[in-house]
């Protein structure tokens, strides 16, 4: 630990903390990937229930492109099912499995000041970057963060600003791609209300459910696991100085555990209800 | 002869009141007089420096710790408190009491212990307004502020920047012995603004308004020359240290080379991207080159960088003439969730206004700030020179 002689008499509250801080485990054993033959499948559905009234963003500059108002695009609900889109699915601590797609490139645009997609799972040593599609300053600002708090801001890893449409695509360094990671996204432009999250992840037993709510985990090793569901949470409380709204403080994310049984070539199915409330 | 009658016993009260009666270029102020400064800091004591002497910190946040508690700032000081000369602040107990309840999403009170950082950036559940540490902090009163006026007028020229010399080739357990000797360096002259724990929140970071201490915990560092996300190059953090930065960090003109090396090696030694003496893969700092300017600041120059600051929404956070006060300028945040304004020109170019700085800067963006880098956004290499040349006409336009 580079703090414990530096940092005397503080080293053991520091390398307490260190191993208990909340969020990816840093501790977890490497995953292997090993043959998967007659895995299973979970499926399941994310819905809400009741769907909650959720007020509009107040757009205050740039209203040529973003709009008058934007919808709270952190909660999308499907009209129908009342499934949610954009929740975080994934096996817990899963040790061994298939192996993890590699040469994967991801992109987020920002289209009418908002990112999209709003949460994008990427495996590690991945390519992720960043383009617009608005002929505004806008600026993607990267900050890492913890799965149970996403702001704590805990690093900033990345800040490029995009004056229009024309920049080209701007990358994370390689570097903040290789570990299991959280990153919260926002734009300092003006345009408070943007927000999107990044994972990065070590094993392929991850999903993002779709605009129905639905999400699938395919060839599993038969047994048993934990399976975690995550949503970055939609209350948005504005932070005002001066009558202007000067960001936005969201809440702590929405999280489920479900014990789940996979067996041989089979499906399991489970959903989540998200409270409304 | 001041030296004869410091070795007379009883000639103490002699010696004073001659001293009493030299002049300085500024004049005194009679607070200064009349509460004992010229005691210790003039008379045949000498128990501090001389106000106009190069080892006084000239910090105003660093002097308002000083006065009001000087071991906060100076372990091992023997200079009385001043405290009588601030006032309470009206808010204090309201702060005080926030302290107790939760911080909304910034640090909860097991991280912050219940200090003042936690003040940094709490906001009410209304959304009525912020409020900071310097919100609380004590104020000082017509003497203290009289005071802190005469040590700062009082101060001699800085000497010139000077590019920092070549860091000693150091191997990684040499690296660790000069960070221990480091640490020493830095709870005697840093720990009071910086913190025991190097998180930026010392006894004296409670009178900082807007830019707090430095965190170095975190590893960012805004005056850096190197690429975004990188650690600050060693060169970097001596400039930094031996030069000041202008404004609440002072020059420390008295360490030692080989004194302000080891405070470097410290300060490496905390980053998170550094283990056992050097950096981790991948994380070796990379300096940015931009060269030397490659033609001056001509009137053509400096038109192309005002329709360049135009097109890249310069204005939107820094405003059309530079003064910081653009549309997007009061929702700027930093990495503690806390206010950050843009940079106003009009009071200069903090650690620098050279062409080649700020082509550096568009280039690396301020980390820990709003301020991103603009890699990516020049299509002619040449309109980074062009930005540069207005920005600085901005500054000299005050």
């Amino acid at each position: 630990m580079r703090k414990t002689i530096l940092l005397l008499p503080f080293a053991a509250l520091l390398a307490g903390a260190v191993a208990a801080a909340p969020g990816l485990p840093l501790l977890a054993p490497k995953y292997k990937e090993i043959p998967v033959a007659g895995g299973g499948t979970i499926q399941g559905v994310v819905k809400i229930d009741p769907v909650p009234a959720v007020a509009e963003f107040a757009v205050g500059k740039d209203q040529q492109t973003c709009h008058a108002t934007k919808p709270n695009h952190r909660l999308s609900v499907d009209g129908e099912t009342k499934g949610v889109g954009s929740a975080v699915v994934y096996l817990e601590g899963i040790e061994a499995g298939k192996a993890l797609p590699s040469g994967v490139t991801a992109t987020i645009d920002q289209k009418e000041c908002v990112y999209s997609p709003f949460v994008t799972v990427v495996p590690a040593k991945s390519d992720l970057g960043f383009t617009s599609s608005d002929p505004i300053l806008h600026n993607v600002h990267v900050f890492e963060g913890d799965v149970d708090n996403p702001h704590s801001l805990k690093r900033d890893v990345f800040n490029s600003a995009m004056k229009d449409n024309k920049v080209p695509r701007q990358t994370l360094e390689a570097r903040d791609l290789r570990k299991p990671a959280l990153f919260f996204v926002r734009c300092d432009a003006g345009h408070v209300w943007m927000s999107a999250y990044i994972w990065v992840v070590d094993h392929p037993y991850y999903a993002v459910t779709d605009s129905k709510g639905a999400f699938e985990l395919k060839d599993v090793p038969p047994g048993r696991y934990t399976l975690r569901f995550w949503h970055p949470g939609w209350t948005a409380t504005p932070q005002e100085s001066d009558g202007q709204v000067t960001g936005y403080s969201y809440g702590a994310p929405l999280q489920h555990s479900a014990s789940v049984d996979v067996t041989a070539n089979g499906t399991t199915k489970i959903d989540w209800a998200m409270p409304g409330g | 002869m001041r030296g004869v009658w410091r070795a007379l016993p009883g000639c103490f009260l002699l010696a004073t009141i001659a001293h009493a009666r030299e002049e300085t270029a500024v004049p005194v102020p009679e607070p200064y007089r009349m509460l004992g400064c010229r005691e210790c800091h003039a008379g045949p004591w000498r128990a501090g420096p001389e106000a106009a002497a190069p080892q006084f910190p000239r910090s105003r946040e660093w002097n308002l710790a000083h006065l009001f508690d000087p071991r906060s700032v100076l372990p091992g000081s023997i200079m009385p408190r001043y405290d009588a000369l601030f006032e309470p602040h009206p808010r204090e107990a309201e702060v005080r009491a926030a302290l107790e309840g939760d911080v909304d999403g910034i640090l909860t009170r097991a991280e912050h212990g219940g200090d003042w950082r936690a003040l940094l950036a709490r906001l009410d559940a209304d959304g009525d307004e912020v409020i900071t540490a310097a919100d609380a902090a004590p104020r000082p009163g017509a003497a203290a502020k009289a005071i802190l006026a005469y040590v700062m007028q009082a101060a001699p020229p800085p000497p010139a920047v000077a590019s920092p010399p070549p860091p000693p080739a150091r191997s990684p357990a040499e690296r660790l012995e000069a960070a221990k000797r480091g640490r020493g360096l830095y709870l005697l002259h840093c720990a009071g603004c910086h913190g025991e724990r190097a998180d930026g929140n010392g006894p004296a970071a409670r009178f900082f308004r807007g830019v707090r201490p430095r965190g170095f915990l975190r590893g960012e560092y805004r005056f850096k020359s190197t690429r975004p996300g990188d650690p600050p190059a060693a060169g970097d953090l001596f400039r930094t240290i031996r030069h000041g930065l202008g404004a609440a960090m002072p020059a420390w003109p008295t360490l030692g080379d080989g004194q302000v090396w080891d405070l470097v090696d410290y300060l490496h030694a905390l980053h998170p991207l550094h283990e056992e003496g050097r950096w981790k893969e991948e994380c070796e700092p990379r300096p940015i080159e931009v060269g030397a300017e490659p033609f001056p600041a001509s009137e053509a120059s400096v038109t192309r960088g005002a329709a360049l600051f135009r097109e890249f929404g310069c204005g939107e956070c820094h405003g059309a003439a530079g003064r910081g006060d653009g549309p997007a300028a009061a929702t700027g945040r930093g990495s503690y969730g806390e206010l950050v304004r843009p940079a106003d020109y009009s009071k200069g170019l903090r650690g620098g206004g050279d062409a080649p700085r700020l082509v550096r800067l568009f280039l690396a963006g301020v980390q820990g700030t709003p301020m991103p880098s603009y890699r990516g956004n020049f299509a002619d290499p040449a309109d980074a020179w062009h930005l540069a040349h207005f920005v600085q006409r901005q500054a000299a336009a005050r």
